[in-house]
């Protein structure tokens, strides 16, 4: 806070100075006095300033030297060899205007000195009345040395300093009264939030009145019978695939997800019938599943051992509900097939039919 | 007997006869009104395989106070948090993803299909039908693999973009696949612009994938399968011509989706409804400055017409699409209008998307406010059920709850808004997690912002936890409305919400919460009180478990921040309030000063005098060390009110009236070392640092460090 003080003083007091001075440098003051205003205003960045400038005057800790003995360094790069002739023109481009200050201020006589650091101060934007250097010219410019005795002590309690700072930034920042403060004066909590709404409210204007089907019809088109022209298959099945997926949610009860399995075909679907899935099977008549005794009447004995247990066989299968008819045939047609190979042996046997329906014709 | 019986014939006979008999039943319907005998048996109504399961489904309401189905598996890991919400989700999916890899890599070990019941075997190589297709391996397609067109076919139906493009030039490009199958698939790949889509079986997945805003800008793939194949088409059909302009224009390379229209029309070729729609979305890019691109709108509206075909309701939306992104201005909001009006006349009722479109181009967030909401919620409400023609549609209710939050600042408005969202089926349109996090931080916000609180907290009560999961912004937005509300036992509620939620790591927040418990502090129950008590208790542990965590974590920078010294400074204040020397509170409470003392907090406590109160406080209930550490604390920091406190500190100590004190206090601090209590000799110390200022500290600094391992030792 001190040192702060003390800088504006100090600005205050060169402002006076060149003000009364120097009339004839047109506009200078004004821009100084903005600068000043500036600087005050910003009291964070003149610090800031302040400190990078300090860093800047200050001797580096360790000698170039002692640091690449010390570490490892990269060699010069050919751009850093740009940047030092830069350095050494503009220091030959100063050195030169330096000159010209004192030869045009001895010329004028006077406080030589004075009229110089003027005139220097014109050209390079510093001020300054006394000194000439440009280290000077900065020091005296931004850096307070009172602040220096503090560091040059090396004291690290600076801790009331900085919580000073701290506080007086908080209560600039917090221009606003705290909600503390606000509640303290008046405990209505609802009501504060109407006044809240209605002060929000009355900062924006008034809601517009727009009849969104107000509005005059263009008149391109006619009612006509629809005509959408030529119909794409697969690019509307596409787009009723996006769209689904796009209204598609995770299933939120159990109905919903078997609703989802019952789409993807995983359960069966309701109503529940035990011929779901067997639409091959469906366009088959039923009666072909259960008069089956066509399939024995070209090859079967009309009587017998043999024909009753094929017609067994046929009553069996015409309760089978897991085979489909063409499975059912397959099987009467494997019994044919075992039999006439056995034709021999049944004959023999008396099992085939010749022998009954002989005594059958001979009775 | 059965033999003699059975004659061929007589077979057939009654084959025929069951077979009419069988069709007459099945054709019969049965006729609706009074029969003779006056008895009539409703008439059949034919329903889906799934309607009765969604009639059921309606029956199961929402339940706010548990969590969402998905997660009810394990009762004890129910997330909280919308990190693990997503987690769980997707963990699950990820397992689901797994066993289906598994499967399809090792398709040969999963050919048999099970029977059910088991047991009805007929033999125990055949499998069972039907065969489920969704429980089969899916064709895996490389270079070895023999097609056929079959497998083109099934490729296009389910929209494997990767895998049809491979059999098709397994089958040999152009040469070796039919006309039909190549506009099959052309339409394939424009409609996604040969990326590979979502898959349908992944639901979880795009829930939770944030889909931003579809860009803008031409992503037309040049040069790719889709031109090729369009320019071996020969002759080129309609359906080639209206898919490739559809595709170009779908992606926005609008010039040339332009000219191959333009070229159409030459040659007569019928294009569709769906071919302007998509130049209608594109002409943006063909036209610069309003003016124009208002003319082109204009005259290609006009040359549909021409072309004898009607527009449909995707016109509209794709007109105002393109209108909604040319800026704002009164030209543009009038065309809107007339187009809205054009469309009604022709029977074409806007939809949602044409209805987002228009909240985009009339409701500018600093823009004048204006009604167009409620007019659009009037219509929407008198429809019977909102159709969802567009994918875009999912956009309207979070654009319409930001309106009510952002644009019109209404609560009446955005209950409007969210009783609609809940009325029938109409909740999937809510979108993804993603714009369902965004519609409801709008309506927490508008809620805490405009809403009476007794309304405000019913919201919050029932959307917080199971269906949303507060944003740290929405979630500071809330502690201000109940703060305002003065509502503490909430705010304590708070802090836990914010432990569970996962935001506890945010500094700003807590620090946001410890104030805001300050503040309604004092108007407090006495055992609300309490709760706010160990809140601050703790919000104080959590900290320091934080801290605890990193370094064993040994990290360099530290994840956690920590809370500055205002919201320590709070901390102490509200647990200090007790009126019981032997409170655990004053253990917690000497931590958090010792935190401040040692500079573990960034910042100075807003409010100093919080802790000369504690000082003085602690020092009447005997307190000696916490005392002394919070005067010194104060003389240090250098505030104003370290002078006033140390000397009231000691009055209390040494039991004596303040004058008295205050004598004693001129005496040099070196002749009362010897005759004093360690504590109060401290605060002595904390009183000469106070007066004297920062000149004299230099030397008084080595007895204040001294004092402070004394107190320190104390303690021990």
């Amino acid at each position: 806070m001190l040192t702060r003080l003390k800088f504006r003083k100090d600005l205050r007091v060169i402002a006076r100075c060149l003000s009364d001075k120097s009339k004839d440098n047109d506009g200078k003051p004004q821009v100084i006095q903005d600068a000043k205003k500036k600087t005050v205003k910003n009291d964070p960045a003149t610090e800031k300033i302040q400190e990078l400038l300090k860093s800047m005057m200050a001797p580096p800790k360790i000698s170039e030297a002692e640091y690449r003995e010390k570490f490892a360094t990269s060699p010069d790069t050919r751009r850093s060899k740009q940047v030092d002739e830069i350095e050494v023109k503009t220091e030959k481009i100063e050195e030169s205007i330096t000159k010209a200050a004192t030869d045009v201020a001895q010329a004028i006589g006077g406080d030589v000195k004075q009229t110089e650091a003027e005139l220097l101060s014109r050209v390079l934007g510093k001020i300054n009345q006394t000194s000439t250097t440009l280290s000077d010219l900065l020091v005296g410019m931004k850096v307070d040395r009172t602040v220096e005795p503090d560091e040059v002590q090396k004291k690290p309690d600076t801790r009331e300093q900085q919580v000073k700072r701290l506080v007086s930034k908080a209560k600039t920042t917090e221009a606003s009264p705290t909600r503390y403060s606000q509640r303290k004066s008046a405990y209505v909590p609802n009501d504060r939030t109407r006044q809240g709404r209605d002060s929000n409210r009355s900062g924006t204007p008034q809601i517009t009145e727009i009849d969104i089907f107000g509005g005059e019809p263009l008149g391109i088109f006619k009612t006509t019978e629809p005509n959408y022209g030529t119909k794409l298959d697969v690019w509307e099945n596409l787009k009723k695939r996006e769209l689904s997926l796009a209204t598609a949610q995770p299933p939120a009860n159990y109905f919903q997800k078997i609703i989802l399995w019952t789409n993807q075909g995983k359960v069966w679907k309701f109503p529940i019938d035990n011929e779901q899935g067997l639409e091959e099977e469906q366009k088959i008549h039923f009666s072909e599943h259960i008069f089956l005794d066509t399939h024995l009447e070209d090859w079967c004995p009309k009587k017998g051992p043999i024909r009753h247990f094929m017609e067994l066989v046929c009553v069996g299968l015409s309760k089978n509900p897991f085979y489909t008819a063409q499975e059912k045939k397959e099987h009467i047609m494997w019994y044919k097939d075992y039999f006439v190979t056995k034709k021999d042996l049944l004959t023999e046997v008396g099992a085939w039919d010749l022998p009954n329906s002989n005594k059958e014709a001979s009775v | 007997m059965y033999s003699n019986i059975v004659i061929t014939r007589q077979i057939s006979k009654i084959k025929c006869l069951c077979r009419s008999l069988v069709s007459i039943e099945s054709q019969k319907t049965p006729q609706s009104g009074a029969s003779s005998d006056g008895i009539s048996p409703p008439v059949r109504i034919q329903r889906g395989p799934t309607d009765i399961l969604q009639a059921l489904s309606t029956t199961v309401g929402i339940d706010p106070t548990a969590a969402h189905y998905k997660y009810h598996d394990d009762p004890y890991l129910i997330p909280l948090s919308n990190y693990r919400k997503r987690a769980y989700a997707l963990a699950a999916e990820a397992g689901r993803k797994a066993a289906i890899w598994i499967r399809d890599e090792h398709a040969d070990l999963f050919t048999t299909r099970i029977w059910d019941p088991p047991l009805r075997k007929k033999t125990p190589y055949y499998n069972a039908d039907p065969k489920i297709e969704a429980f089969s391996p899916k064709p895996i397609y490389n270079d070895e693999s023999k097609v056929t067109e079959e497998d083109l076919i099934y490729t296009i139906q389910n929209a494997l973009i990767e895998d049809s493009i491979k059999v098709y030039q397994l089958l040999g490009g152009s040469q070796g696949v039919s006309d039909e199958l190549k506009l099959q698939l052309l339409q394939l790949l424009c409609f996604y612009n040969e990326k590979e889509p979502d898959s349908v079986e992944w639901l979880e997945e795009r829930w939770f994938s944030a889909n931003t805003r579809e860009r803008q800008a031409a992503t037309w793939r040049l040069g790719s399968l889709a031109d090729t194949i369009f320019t071996s088409m020969e002759p080129k059909s309609p359906e080639a011509y209206c898919a490739i302009i559809q595709g170009m224009a779908k992606y926005y390379q609008a010039e040339r989706a332009y000219e191959l229209s333009q070229e159409a029309i030459e040659k007569g070729i019928p294009l569709s409804t769906g071919v302007y729609n998509a130049l209608l979305g594109c002409i943006g890019f063909l036209r610069e400055g309003a003016t124009l691109r208002i003319e082109a709108l204009k005259s290609t509206l006009m040359q549909m017409n021409e072309q004898g075909l009607s527009p449909n309701i995707e016109t509209l939306s794709a007109c105002l699409r393109s209108i909604s992104v040319w800026g704002g201005g009164i030209q543009l909001q009038n065309l809107a209008m007339q187009l809205v009006a054009e469309f009604r006349e022709l029977g074409i009722q806007p939809g949602l998307s044409a209805y987002y479109y228009l909240l985009c181009l009339f409701c500018k967030e600093r823009g004048p406010r204006n009604n167009i909401l409620s007019k659009i919620l009037t219509d929407l409400e008198s429809r019977e059920r909102l159709e969802v023609n567009e994918p875009t549609d999912t956009n309207f209710f979070i654009t319409a709850m930001g309106v009510c939050s952002d644009h019109l600042q209404d609560i009446n408005m955005a209950e409007r808004v969210h009783a609609l969202l809940m009325k029938n089926n109409n909740y999937k349109l809510v979108g993804d997690a993603y714009k369902e996090s965004i519609y409801y931080r709008h309506l927490v916000t508008v809620a805490c912002r405009h809403a009476p609180f007794e309304k405000a907290t019913e919201y919050l009560d029932t959307l917080i936890p199971n269906i949303y999961i507060p944003e740290p912004s929405v979630m500071e937005e809330i502690i201000r409305t109940l703060e305002v509300a003065g509502a503490g036992d909430r705010l304590a509620q708070a802090w836990s919400q914010i432990i569970v939620f996962g935001h506890a790591k945010r500094t700003k927040l807590v620090e946001r919460l410890l104030s805001a418990l300050c503040n309604c502090y004092e108007y407090q129950e006495e055992d609300v009180k309490e709760k706010i008590r160990s809140a601050a208790e703790s919000i104080l542990k959590h900290g320091e478990t934080l801290e605890q965590r990193d370094e064993s974590r040994d990290q360099r920078s530290p994840v956690s921040q920590k809370l500055s010294a205002t919201a320590l400074s709070n901390i102490i204040e509200l647990l200090s309030d007790v009126s019981d020397k032997s409170s655990e509170r004053w253990t917690s409470v000497e931590t958090a000063l010792n935190k401040l003392k040692q500079e573990q907090a960034t910042g100075v406590p807003s409010k100093p005098e919080s802790i000369s109160t504690l000082a003085e406080k602690a020092a009447s209930m005997g307190k000696l060390e916490i005392a002394a550490t919070a005067v010194a604390y104060l003389a240090e920091c250098g505030f104003e009110e370290a002078a006033g406190a140390s000397a009231r500190v000691l009055g209390a100590m040494l039991n004596r009236p303040e004058e008295e004190v205050r004598a004693l206090l001129q005496e040099p601090a070196g002749a009362l070392a010897g005759s004093l209590h360690p504590a109060a000799l401290a605060v002595l110390h904390s009183y000469h640092l106070a007066k004297t200022g920062t000149a004299i500290r230099d030397s008084e600094s080595s007895t204040s460090s001294e004092s402070d391992s004394e107190s320190s030792s104390d303690e021990d």
